[in-house]
């Protein structure tokens, strides 16, 4: 995600390449950071890496640092942990995913089929 | 919502599972990548491999061993046991491990630990604190519980924190073993004093006391061995029972 959006505020400001407008920034320190463990997802746009995942399917994460797009529409699932966050994002032929589809058991793997079939 | 975690622990041994797995219609129980398949069908969050050999000639193998696992179940895991520098990290990470748990190293070297969360990210370094009860403080103990260091565990655990460990695996040496349930006193000790997810670990015998420490101690995760390998309970029976008295878990 770090390397699709405009900026990042982990270790210090950082540019990304810029594909994605927006900015990553770290979760606010009354939560428990890292955001750790299996968490749902709920899904906004079913765009093709998304199909036949059910909305609410467990994920895992494991990240202290979480991205902000400006744009809302390419926001194709949100999570909560806090407040809602944008999980993965969609725009044209890019995806971008916060949590570990390849640690995400049965429902990752399906989605990483569903990237496959993209390409 | 976030489900709070169970997670199993193997020892490894050359390579091999350690401590009587049972598992019924496994080709050989001790194959590490059978063992973790197996927890895996039971939908097990998360998986632990301590590396109790842990000399320099197993290290390859070891690395060897994190390859066929990764490739093999798609569930995160973390590997400890042994873990000296940055390059071992580096190493079990690129292997597929999520997760590297530190202990005697990060206690003789702290800097290590600040190193390494700057190198790869908080997320993906444990910091594994084994702890006995002394009169007055909780001490903390190295080299697989043999040595006491004079720490006392809730300043080591904030020290952890502090330099950048992502996550706190904490064991109850006074627990481990029995049965009776996790050290809820300590748990809840622990998880007051840090802002960063707490592995509970030692004493788990039934689904209660899990339910105990998720809720009474607010244990991040759980974490057991000899309940699961000795098939006194499945990870699925725990997270039921966990899950009817309403915890967030993954079912």
């Amino acid at each position: 995600m770090q390397l699709l959006f405009t900026r990042s505020y982990e270790h210090g400001l950082h540019k990304g390449l810029g594909i994605i407008d927006g900015e990553v920034k770290s979760f606010p320190p009354k939560l428990k950071i890292p955001h750790m463990g299996w968490n749902q997802i709920n899904i906004k746009n079913q765009c093709k890496l998304l199909n036949n995942i059910e909305n609410d399917s467990f994920v895992y994460f494991c990240h202290s640092y979480y991205p902000v797009p400006k744009d809302s529409d390419i926001v194709a699932a949100t999570c909560d942990y806090g407040s809602l966050f944008a999980c993965a994002v969609n725009k044209g032929n890019i995806y971008g995913v916060q949590f570990h589809p390849e640690k995400s058991q049965g429902v990752g793997l399906k989605m990483l089929e569903n990237f496959v079939k993209l390409c | 919502m976030l489900a709070k975690r169970i997670i199993p622990c193997l020892d490894i041994k050359d390579n091999r599972v350690v401590k009587g797995v049972k598992f019924l219609g496994l080709k050989d129980a001790g194959d590490p990548v059978e063992v973790a398949r197996a927890y895996d069908q039971q939908q097990a969050d998360e998986l632990v491999f301590l590396d109790i050999t842990a000399s320099f000639e197993n290290r390859k193998t070891l690395i060897g061993l994190v390859e066929k696992i990764a490739q093999n179940i798609f569930m995160p895991f973390t590997v400890g046991g042994g873990v000296g520098d940055i390059e071992d990290i580096r190493n079990l990470l690129n292997a597929g491990a999520e997760k590297v748990s530190l202990n005697t190293q990060a206690v003789k070297s702290p800097v290590l630990i600040a190193d390494a969360a700057k190198r790869f990210g908080s997320q993906c370094i444990v910091v594994a604190i084994d702890v006995k009860r002394e009169a007055d403080h909780w001490e903390v103990f190295v080299n697989g519980g043999r040595t006491p260091t004079g720490m006392d565990a809730i300043d080591w655990a904030r020290k952890a924190a502090k330099l950048g460990a992502g996550e706190i695996l904490l064991t109850s040496m006074d627990y481990d073993g029995t049965k009776d349930g996790f050290d809820i006193a300590l748990t809840k000790a622990i998880t007051g004093a840090v802002h960063i997810p707490v592995i509970a670990s030692g004493g788990a015998g039934k689904p209660e006391h899990f339910y105990d420490v998720f809720t009474e101690a607010g244990a991040d995760a759980g974490l057991a061995a000899s309940i699961f390998h000795y098939e006194e309970y499945s990870v699925k029976q725990v997270k039921d029972y966990l899950k009817a008295k309403g915890v967030s878990v993954r079912i």
